[in-house]
């Protein structure tokens, strides 16, 4: 018999197309772009362990091309285009760690445009400002009802993630908060 | 209302879900068991409360005044016995 | 009336004309115009009729205190009712109606309570419409309901938007007069994050009213200025209509900005308000002051005014309140309005209280030939529609002054509501004849009026102090202060706090509370404040008695003979002005009120023509119509058939899965599970009861064992957020030392349920070589990981909700779509159903088992015939409760199968069990009906119910009864399993 081939279908596919939305204006206030992580996975390590002693919480850090987030004591979220290795893992969370395959259980986008930090305002519960949210930070919060993660890069590009499948309220929320500033997507 | 995690930092109340009383402790013996569960103290002023934030999935032990609205300290749950 | 529009003055722009309609009359004002402005240059003299006694009322504030001008603006859905004229913002074709009158305002029907004065004083709903009482629901509480409220809401659904937003900043600035702008100036130079809110649509408070000096320039050039600085400055943000309307805990503030000004129909994508919670280290209120009127008899008629009002419209707007003015005083600064007046045209008089005043006042005077009475009270006025004349009485003479306006002053109440939201109450301050704030909520400074100083040169200094105090806590270097000259006239003055004249004296002008109602209150021995307020509804209109509160508790003082501090007020409580409920819901309505989880193969399901349902968050499939089906029944009935004869598929994504991993994984899931989780074989999978702490059930699932340390549990959809949370606590609070890792992997797998005698046919067909699905390698309850092709992982689980030989298939959300796609090809060879949450409960139903219907939170696992999962081997949670005596007793209802004796009557979930011949009283209740489902297999309607005994009573009858759809069943007691009693078909 032949084998099948299953088509893979991230979130964004078939549900948000590229294009512009909202008000019509010359520049857009808020550029989307609907991302598609290859790799995410959970990953728990037992209390104190070495290996994570320098991943404190209120950052993004990226380590060996792996984009991690600590969630909780001990507890971490991760992200890459590629399947890190085995060896990658150990050294970045050391042998006891339990690694649980995450890959497409989020929704993610990446925000950034003028008004960027107007839309925030107008949801995410924290502060946003780059006084308080520098280049490199990372927190996980609720915008409305949502549970998000959220980081800044050294561009002051954003990238927010919420559950997969609560992607359909995500981006009502960005078509109403980021209408009036004229809304870019791309992929 | 604002809570402090000692993970997250200071948030809005909207991010945690109370549960209750965090002075009883999970009894050893069976016949404490009743109380454990169905008695509790409702005192005007400082008590400790559950709290979970959602967010980051801790437990805390909040100490807040049920008069003046303020909040204490607040402990990771997991460090409660330790503490105590 | 008489109000008129001077040929120049105010900061109006003239040069832009607005058209805009009042009770259908054409009306034209200029940009910058209030609505009450542009109807007082118009000649607009009433604008309302009050509350109770229908009595015409013109404007007599300039602001948020406005009592009167309550209008309605706009029509159809975007009709608003009880908007104050005052703090609305002139816009081109608005349109205003005013209220509380019929016909119109110039003749109202309703104006005869006036004459009925004496029988409608306060209270007097306590004292009638008692008898007959039969009346009451016919007529008079439809009668009441009329006459009562202001103003008529639109009944249809809020075309607008309103959005809500969180801003963080080290000072909140609440008020943008020179107090307030003042400390953002130093605070937003020195680097603070500055946030100023302003309830008016301009910025400058009360410099926008008065011709005040700062620094040897008019007023209006420092604020142009200042505005200009402080929009220039990067850290500070500027809102206007902005209403901060409330104090909350941890330094938040509830404020609601007005996206567009009142009656305007914002642009597409753009919302109407936004709701602000703004968090700030330190908050300054510099939110000024409310003058109190005079009471005298006949104080309310149109043309009567706050001497600020008068100032504001002047100095604002270039509107004059009347050709023939007199100003009634006791204070200084009332002299100013009649200045003011004069230097624009308009023949004044001041009438003042006091014997004596300040010398330069009566210089001044005659400078500008205003004439002036000391020692003198108005005692009486005249003029139905308009003032036309009013009587005043020194202690040598009474004289009646014709005149058509008459400007009121009496002193200041600081505008201090928000300090009183954390429950503090102000306190009277003797000598300054106001209250002040006491106790403030954390983290809130006062500066200007709020404080009880009134001057200019007080506000400015204070202001600069308080921002310079917030901007060094926060870590900067403030700037020092440097004083400008200003306008600093007198400030003194006695207010009056009794009664002149006889006849209807109005304390409280929107509820038409008379000082006769206080005396009445008093007389009657409602003494206290709160008494007070209640019963004479003193200060419960939507101006929250912001022009009469401290009058009216003033003149119970006077009737008791204490001093004002012992009366005291009543705790100002948010919001501090009427906020719109769109407001407060924002996005969270109709289709968005929550969010909304779909599963990744909720498109496929779309594309089949699925029904859905919501349960909890999730949308999912209830039932699937072919085409020609008519009734759900005959889908559901069709699905039901299809599953246990061929095979069917459903979409169990929605329930929770969470990865339970760990050196102490085992001992952790027999602790918050009654039955024993660690005996259980890997690649095995097992039933799973939780009971709550109480010995009451909590939820049920499965228990897949991957590995020695591996573990995957499901929880049902509606609980799954509960159970984590209860695992949680039990991880972080019981066993914190114990090694468990647990991690919600519910949306990292689409599962599909593959049920009926040819699953295995069919999953074999589509899986191909990937996984060996015979009875020896994949028995029932086993369950694996495998690969279902290069990269993509996926887990089988054998097991069966719906009593057919079943399996459920994992596979990555991201691979959800296809795999159930690839499903479906070959299906149409074994005629693969979809099926939804109804046909699933029928199944269930049929093989008796239990669900949300019956793990309704207040049965226990001996109740549901499942005692025996509870271990005897070790400790879990709800162990010890579970066998308390009552959890215990012989008569507690238990679960058992129920079917109509008439297979074609009718029975529902919700029934109570009675026995046949007895009446139908709770004595006789024996349990109720938790499901029922019409079974294809059976031909009728099935049932599982807790009843008393019900195990043993199989093959006895008893009612089932259900008062509220007025049926009245015999039903037969069976087994709750309907259909394959022995099981044999989970092995086919």
């Amino acid at each position: 018999m032949v084998e099948p081939v299953y088509k893979r279908r991230s979130v964004w596919q078939g549900r948000v197309d590229a294009g512009s939305y909202g008000k019509a204006v010359a520049h857009a206030g808020l550029h989307v772009r609907l991302l598609d992580h290859a790799f995410a996975a959970s990953v728990l390590c037992p209390a104190g362990e070495p290996a994570t002693a320098s991943l404190g919480p209120g950052q993004r850090y990226s380590r060996e091309g792996v984009q991690i987030l600590p969630m909780a004591p001990d507890q971490f979220f991760i992200e890459s285009e590629t399947m890190p290795s085995k060896e990658c893992l150990l050294r970045l969370f050391g042998a006891q760690a339990t690694v649980i395959d995450q890959t497409g259980s989020r929704a993610s986008v990446q925000l950034s445009g003028p008004n960027v930090l107007d839309v925030l305002a107008k949801g995410v519960m924290i502060d946003c400002d780059p006084l308080a949210f520098p280049a490199g930070s990372g927190r996980v919060t609720l915008l409305g009802q949502l549970s998000v993660q959220i980081s800044v890069d050294a561009e002051g590009v954003f990238e927010l993630s919420c559950m997969r499948s609560m992607a359909g309220d995500m981006w009502h929320w960005i078509e109403t908060a980021a209408g009036q500033y004229g809304i870019a997507v791309g992929r | 209302m604002r809570l402090p995690c000692p993970y997250c930092g200071e948030r809005d109340s909207r991010e945690f879900t109370y549960r209750g009383d965090a002075g009883p402790t999970r009894p050893e013996a069976d016949e404490a068991m009743a109380d454990y569960v169905y008695l509790r103290d409702n005192p005007l002023g400082w008590h400790k409360e559950y709290w979970l934030h959602t967010v980051c999935r801790t437990w805390l032990v909040v100490e807040r005044n049920t008069v003046t609205h303020a909040v204490g300290t607040v402990v990771p749950a997991r460090n409660q016995r330790a503490a105590s | 009336m008489s109000g008129f529009r001077l040929a120049q003055g105010g900061i109006v722009e003239r040069s832009t004309v607005l058209g805009f309609s009042f009770d259908g009359q054409k009306l034209q004002g200029f940009k910058g115009d209030s609505l009450a402005s542009a109807l007082l240059a118009n000649g607009v003299g009433l604008v309302g009729r009050s509350f109770k006694y229908h009595r015409p009322r013109g404007l007599f504030g300039a602001g948020a205190e406005e009592p009167n001008a309550l209008v309605t603006l706009g029509s159809g859905d975007r009709t608003e009712p009880n908007i104050r004229a005052t703090t609305v913002e002139l816009s081109a074709q608005l349109q205003a109606t005013s209220q509380n009158r019929w016909p119109s305002l110039a003749f109202d029907v309703m104006g005869i309570n006036n004459l009925l004065s004496g029988v409608l004083a306060a209270g007097f709903y306590y004292k009638t419409f008692m008898w007959p009482a039969a009346l009451w629901e016919k007529l008079y509480e439809p009668l009441i309901r009329r006459a009562a409220g202001l103003g008529k809401a639109a009944n249809l659904p809020d075309p607008d938007r309103y959005e809500q937003g969180n801003l963080f900043c080290d000072l909140l600035v609440i008020g943008s007069g020179p107090a307030g702008l003042n400390a953002a100036l130093v605070a937003g130079r020195a680097g603070a994050r500055v946030i100023v809110c302003e309830d008016d649509f301009a910025f400058g408070g009360r410099l926008l009213s008065e011709q005040y000096e700062i620094g040897k320039a008019g007023a209006g050039q420092w604020l142009a200025a200042c505005l200009a600085e402080l929009e220039s400055l990067p850290n500070v943000r500027l809102m206007a209509r902005a209403t901060v309307f409330g104090v909350y805990d941890g330094g938040s503030y509830g404020v609601v900005q007005r996206l567009v000004p009142e009656g305007v129909v914002p642009e597409a994508f753009h919302a109407r308000q936004c709701l602000w919670r703004i968090v700030a280290r330190q908050s300054l209120l510099a939110s000024g002051a409310i003058e109190r009127p005079m009471v005298f008899a006949g104080n309310d008629r149109p043309g009567i005014m706050l001497g600020s009002a008068v100032r504001t419209y002047l100095n604002r707007y270039g509107v004059a309140a009347g050709k023939r003015l007199v100003v009634h005083t006791s204070h200084d600064e009332g002299w100013t309005t009649a200045f003011d007046a004069q230097a624009a045209g308009i023949e004044t008089c001041v009438v003042e209280t006091r014997d004596t005043v300040h010398a330069d006042l009566i210089a001044k005077a005659h400078r500008f030939a205003v004439r002036v009475v000391l020692g003198g009270r108005i005692i009486d006025t005249r003029g139905a529609q308009g003032l036309t004349r009013v009587t005043i009485a020194t202690d040598r003479y009474q004289e009646h002054i014709d005149c058509d306006g008459l400007a009121v002053s009496n002193g200041w109440n600081p505008t201090l509501h928000l300090t009183c939201h954390h429950n503090n109450k102000p306190v009277w301050d003797g000598p300054r004849a106001c209250f002040v704030p006491q106790h403030l909520p954390q983290g809130m400074r006062l500066a200007g009026a709020v404080t009880g100083d009134f001057s200019l040169k007080d506000a400015l200094s204070q202001g600069w102090q308080q921002g310079a105090a917030v901007a060094e806590d926060c870590g900067f270097k403030p700037a020092a202060f440097e004083a400008l000259s200003c306008s600093d006239d007198p400030q003194e003055g006695v207010s009056v706090w009794s009664v002149a004249g006889k006849g209807k004296a109005f304390i409280d002008l929107q509820h038409d509370v008379t000082s006769d109602d206080i005396v009445l209150a008093h007389r009657e021995g409602y003494r206290s404040v709160e008494h007070l307020k209640r019963y004479t509804t003193l200060g419960m209109g939507t101006d929250q008695g912001k022009t009469s509160n401290v009058t009216g508790l003033a003149v119970m003082a006077g009737l008791c003979g204490t001093g004002i501090a012992e009366v005291g007020t009543t705790v100002f409580r948010p919001p501090y002005t009427p906020v719109a409920i769109g407001a407060l819901a924002g996005a969270h309505r109709d289709r968005h009120f929550r969010p909304t989880r779909l599963s990744a193969a909720h498109q496929w399901a779309v594309e089949q023509g699925a029904v859905f349902v919501e349960t909890g968050l999730w949308l999912r499939t209830q039932y699937v119509p072919k085409s020609g089906e008519t009734h759900w029944r005959e889908t559901v009935d069709r699905e039901v058939l299809a599953v246990r004869a061929g095979v069917g598929l459903c979409d169990v994504s929605t329930l929770g899965k969470i990865e339970v991993q760990g050196r102490d994984a085992a001992a952790f899931l027999d602790f918050v599970y009654c039955n024993l989780i660690s005996t259980l074989p890997v690649g095995r999978t097992r039933y799973g009861l939780m009971l709550r702490e109480d010995g009451f059930v909590m939820d049920d699932g499965t228990v897949a064992r991957l590995g020695e340390q591996h573990f995957l549990i499901s929880t049902t959809t509606a609980q799954a957020v509960a159970v984590m949370n209860h695992l949680d606590f039990c991880h972080q609070v019981h066993h914190p030392a114990w090694d468990v890792r647990m991690v919600s992997v519910t949306e990292r797998w689409t599962q599909l349920a593959i049920a009926g005698p040819q699953s295995r046919a069919l999953l074999q067909r589509a899986l191909g070589q990937t996984i060996d699905l015979s009875d020896g390698a994949t028995p029932y309850l086993a369950c694996r990981n495998f690969m279902l092709a290069e990269g993509v992982p996926a887990r089988l689980f054998r097991v069966s909700f719906s009593g057919e030989l079943a399996y459920e298939l994992a596979v990555p959300a991201d691979y959800g779509d296809a795999v159930v796609r690839h499903l479906a090809q070959p299906g149409r060879e074994f005629g693969l159903t979809l099926y939804g949450t109804e046909a699933m409960g029928v199944m269930r139903i049929e093989k008796g088992h239990v669900a949300g219907n019956e793990l309704n939170g207040t049965t226990t696992a001996r109740d549901l015939g499942l005692e025996k999962m509870m271990s005897r081997k070790k400790d879990f949670i709800g162990r010890v409760m579970a066998q308390r005596p009552a959890l215990q007793a012989d008569d507690r209802p238990q679960l058992v199968g129920f079917k109509p004796v008439d297979p074609a009557a009718r029975m529902t979930a919700g029934a109570h069990f009675l026995p046949i011949g007895h009446p139908a009283t709770i004595g006789h209740d024996q349990g109720y009906m938790t499901s029922v489902a019409y079974s294809p297999h059976c031909g009728c309607l099935i049932g599982l119910g807790l009843l008393q005994h019900g195990p043993q009573r199989i093959g006895e009858r008893v009612r089932a009864y259900d008062a509220l759809r007025g049926l009245d069943t015999l039903v037969e007691i069976v087994s709750p399993v309907f259909v394959d009693p022995k099981g044999e078909r989970l092995h086919g």
